[in-house]
């Protein structure tokens, strides 16, 4: 299974990456290896496996008491956006 | 002697006795730095006036007689530990000024310890890479031979402890990225089990794989400063709720003549440096000696360990890597619309190597890729979970290489993503079943002009690293690697 020019666009929109032409050449082409290696894990035989997607040892998910633990922060979170305005986050206009 | 060149533990104690003053120590680190971490590239910041200031705390509560457990020894931070008024990059372009309004918990957790922070340390972009090449902010150098790379992702850390830049460092450990610069710069590097050290506040790259542990130049300051970081903390979900040990004070208690080690097989495979495997046969012959048993176990799923780890890794990075869009904070690039500005934004500020893994993971997340790969790659996690846990039914400790090579040079491995990948072969096993790990030096060989380090690694069950630390102390006593003088 080898990674096309349509598939390396199609990630790279999921991504939200660009690449130039160049650049998607050679993506396609390292992705492809890294494609190939990681495909031998096919070999391995997962009858009955249960996939293992941590390995926290806790046998419960712990709960708390639904209540405020922070206090207002809004000006010191809002110090490291890159446009604000009236202590809102500015983004680019998305309605025509 | 320089007071740099003291220990953690050392230079701790002879503060509590009024010897020496916080200040005065701080001071030597800021004068070493100052000449030295231009060409080391070690540090992407130094608070130097900040630590002087917790210098003077310190220095003052000595006075009063309340000193705490590592009272004014100036540490090193890597720079994906959230610091309150100081950058945090993670190495990104991404993060370039980024000044977190609050404090990670290990960091906090060292700082109530009575820590000084120097500043923070260099790391591959997003801790992904090996070598520390993929660092927005330049290569660091390996103190052995600069011509070399200290490894990485915590390749600054290895390289600030290693370069006696500051007593002891954090790093982080996703798939080997504090044992394998420990073992590159001769440190002793230490993963804990998952869940020790809190991720609140740690930059994310793969959530269920990354732990913070401890990097020093013995044993004893990498289990100190690791009891300083370290503990339950409810703001991390997958945080273990379990009493911390104090580490340091009991490394001596192990009986060597009741200890089982057991050597995997698929370890000592084609592809690793026979002067590693003749270093680590010296430190095993010292076991043997000393009355340990030791016996050849099999871990067979390990090969499969490096390919599901590039698996699992990518796709969990790719989801925690979606947070950077120019919008709340890092950098903005203004495109022609909200996507044309997303996309912009994220080509500018990611390197190569994360755009890499960004796609990867979009690509084995992606429907009709989603079970052929992530899921095949979690059943093979629990199986190469599942082959450590029958070994350490026969076990106490396993001891493998932790590298298969030496530290290799700057740019040799760079542009072949798979060579460095394959770097992470003995220690991805460890991360995927989520084990502590420790890397210790056990010698060092002559690759052309150069002596290097070698690393070895000692894993053990989940939670039982102390044993671990046991088995590195005894090593430590027995061994005659020596670490490298400052120049």
């Amino acid at each position: 299974m080898s990674i096309d020019i349509q598939t390396v666009n199609k990630l790279a929109n999921l991504s939200k990456l660009e690449f130039d032409d160049t650049g998607k050449e050679e993506v396609r082409q390292k992705l492809n290896k890294i494609v190939e290696f990681i495909s031998q894990l096919q070999e391995v035989d997962t009858e009955n496996i249960e996939p293992m997607a941590s390995t926290v040892h806790a046998t419960s998910t712990r709960e708390r008491e639904d209540k405020v633990t922070e206090e207002n922060h809004r000006d010191e979170f809002m110090a490291n956006a890159p446009q604000t305005e009236m202590g809102f986050f500015v983004v680019p206009r998305v309605v025509e | 002697m320089e007071l740099y060149e003291l220990g953690l533990k050392e230079a701790a104690d002879q503060i509590k006795a009024g010897k020496i003053t916080s200040v005065e120590l701080t001071k030597s680190y800021l004068d070493r730095i100052a000449s030295r971490n231009e060409e080391m590239k070690a540090y992407i910041t130094v608070c130097a006036d900040k630590a002087l200031e917790m210098a003077a705390e310190s220095d003052k509560r000595v006075k009063n007689g309340n000193p705490r457990l590592i009272e004014g020894v100036p540490v090193a931070i890597k720079d994906l530990f959230c610091t309150k008024g100081v950058q945090t990059t993670a190495g990104s372009h991404m993060l370039e000024g980024f000044v977190p309004p609050y404090e990670s918990t290990v960091t906090e957790n060292l700082w109530n310890a009575g820590a000084v922070m120097l500043g923070k340390t260099n790391m591959d972009e997003f801790a992904m890479g090996s070598s520390n090449e993929t660092s927005y902010f330049g290569d660091v150098k390996n103190p052995w031979d600069k011509t070399r790379t200290p490894g990485g992702s915590s390749g600054g850390s290895a390289t600030a402890v290693a370069d006696y830049l500051c007593a002891a460092a954090t790093g982080s450990d996703t798939g080997g990225s504090i044992r394998q610069p420990a073992a590159f710069t001769g440190l002793v590097g230490i993963k804990p089990t998952y869940g020790r050290c809190s991720r609140f506040g740690m930059v994310a790259f793969a959530s269920s794989l990354d732990q913070a542990g401890p990097m020093a130049r013995s044993v004893e300051d990498a289990a100190l400063m690791l009891r300083c970081m370290a503990g339950y903390d409810e703001k991390d979900s997958t945080s273990a709720d379990r009493p911390l040990n104090d580490y340091d004070e009991h490394l001596a208690e192990l009986d060597v003549k009741s200890l089982k080690i057991g050597l995997p097989e698929e370890y000592f495979i084609e592809g690793l440096d026979p002067v590693i495997k003749a270093e680590i046969d010296k430190a095993l012959e010292n076991f043997k000696q000393g009355g340990a048993e030791i016996k050849t176990v099999s871990l067979p799923h390990t090969k499969y360990a490096v390919p599901a780890y590039y698996i699992i890794a990518p796709a969990e990075a790719a989801s925690n890597l979606s947070r950077y869009d120019g919008m709340r904070y890092g950098l903005r690039v203004e495109g022609s619309n909200l996507n044309d500005t997303y996309c912009k934004t994220r080509s500018a500020g990611f390197g190569e190597e994360v755009k890499r893994r960004i796609m990867v993971g979009n690509y084995t997340l992606s429907s009709g890729y989603y079970d052929a790969y992530y899921t095949k790659a979690q059943k093979v996690r629990a199986l190469i979970a599942e082959d450590f846990n029958k070994v350490f039914e026969e076990v106490d400790v396993i001891i493998t290489p932790t590298t298969p090579t030496v530290a290799f040079e700057l740019g040799g491995k760079i542009t072949d993503p798979i060579a460095m990948y394959l770097n992470d072969v003995f220690t991805t096993p460890a991360s995927l079943a989520g084990l502590p790990g420790i890397s210790v030096p056990v010698g060092t060989v002559k690759d052309g002009e150069s002596e290097l380090p070698v690393g070895m690694q000692i894993l053990a069950k989940p939670f039982a690293l102390q044993t671990a630390m046991q088995v590195a102390y005894a090593h430590e006593q027995m061994t005659d690697f020596k670490m490298r003088s400052a120049e």
